[in-house]
């Protein structure tokens, strides 16, 4: 039985040599798993029809084209409510201030705006942005 | 055409290549995730998931796997996600999963592929009593030839498991398929 036991590891790691096929003619169970670790049961595969495949793919690309729309809609949603929050708190800001002050604000925003173009170019670059 | 051009041009936006790519291995993804999960919703949703997501991450793909082995981790990764997601779904019984396989025969005599597709279905009604994630590498290996190091990247787990887990699975299943008096 444990000569079995040998056998059966060897056959488990894919050995196919002389004495295993000599074993498994005598062997019944040894046979068995011989046939059941080398059948062509990795032929059979499920499959579907062409044409299904074809709907499917053709959805699949549809869902993408969905999901990236509304991917880009959310992002500009956001982009937009960024925006305003900042220009509201600016305005806020400008409105309670001295005129020294708003001059300083206004010009570290248009300071910022040549720093936040190119980052809007690169996030939509990106697919971030709209 | 070749596999590595229609890559290329698929990277570059032409969707017709990458729709060749993705419909010459449909087949590959449906059928393993079948096999997993034999239930055919499961399997037709997860496939069309992976679909999307092939499509939306084509460009991050780097061409040094197989595109199949490619979509068949991103396979895995969605099925993983959705266990508990189709957990009340009941699998297939054999007679439907064999309604899906007679359309196709893998033996000149009848009898042959009869036998050949109930064993098949035996031995996966038999890995239903088995986890998941000792299913996956076992298939991945003993069904679609990957190594063991193959299965380790597309599973994401260290090699070691893999062996230990392939070989628990052949262990149970030499004892419930051809008795345990060897042991």
């Amino acid at each position: 039985m444990s000569n079995c036991v040998d056998y059966q590891n060897r056959i488990l790691n894919e050995e196919k040599d002389n004495a295993i096929k000599e074993h498994i003619k005598d062997c019944a169970d040894c046979k068995i798993f011989y046939d059941m670790m080398n059948s062509n049961l990795n032929e059979i595969e499920f499959t579907l029809p062409d044409e299904l495949i074809s709907k499917e793919i053709e959805l699949a690309f549809e869902t993408y084209e969905k999901s990236k729309r509304l991917k880009d809609l959310f992002s500009l949603f956001a982009f937009i409510v960024f925006s305003s929050i900042v220009l509201v708190s600016l305005t806020t800001v400008m409105i309670n201030l001295p005129i020294k002050a708003i001059i300083k604000t206004s010009l570290t925003v248009s300071g910022l705006l040549p720093i936040s173009l190119p980052l809007i170019i690169f996030f939509r670059k990106k697919k971030v942005l709209f | 055409m070749d596999e590595a051009v229609l890559i290329k041009l698929a990277k570059d936006d032409n969707k017709k290549a990458l729709s060749m790519l993705l419909s010459s291995n449909y087949n590959i993804v449906y059928g393993y995730i079948l096999k997993l999960s034999r239930n055919d919703d499961i399997a037709k949703d997860i496939t069309q998931d992976t679909m999307v997501k092939a499509i939306s991450n084509i460009k991050k793909f780097r061409g040094e796997s197989k595109f199949s082995t490619w979509l068949i981790t991103i396979a895995s990764n969605q099925f993983k996600n959705s266990i508990k997601k189709y957990k009340r779904m009941v699998p297939l019984e054999s007679n439907d999963l064999m309604n899906i396989l007679e359309k196709n025969n893998y033996s000149n005599s009848i009898e042959d592929d009869l036998v050949l597709k109930e064993s098949f279905l035996l031995l996966l009604k038999e890995l239903d009593n088995f986890k998941q994630e000792q299913k996956m590498p076992f298939l991945l290996k003993h069904y679609y030839g990957y190594d063991y190091k193959e299965i380790a990247e597309i599973l994401d787990c260290p090699i070691g498991t893999v062996r230990s887990r392939i070989h628990n699975v052949i262990k149970r299943l030499k004892t419930n398929l051809i008795g345990g008096n060897h042991e």
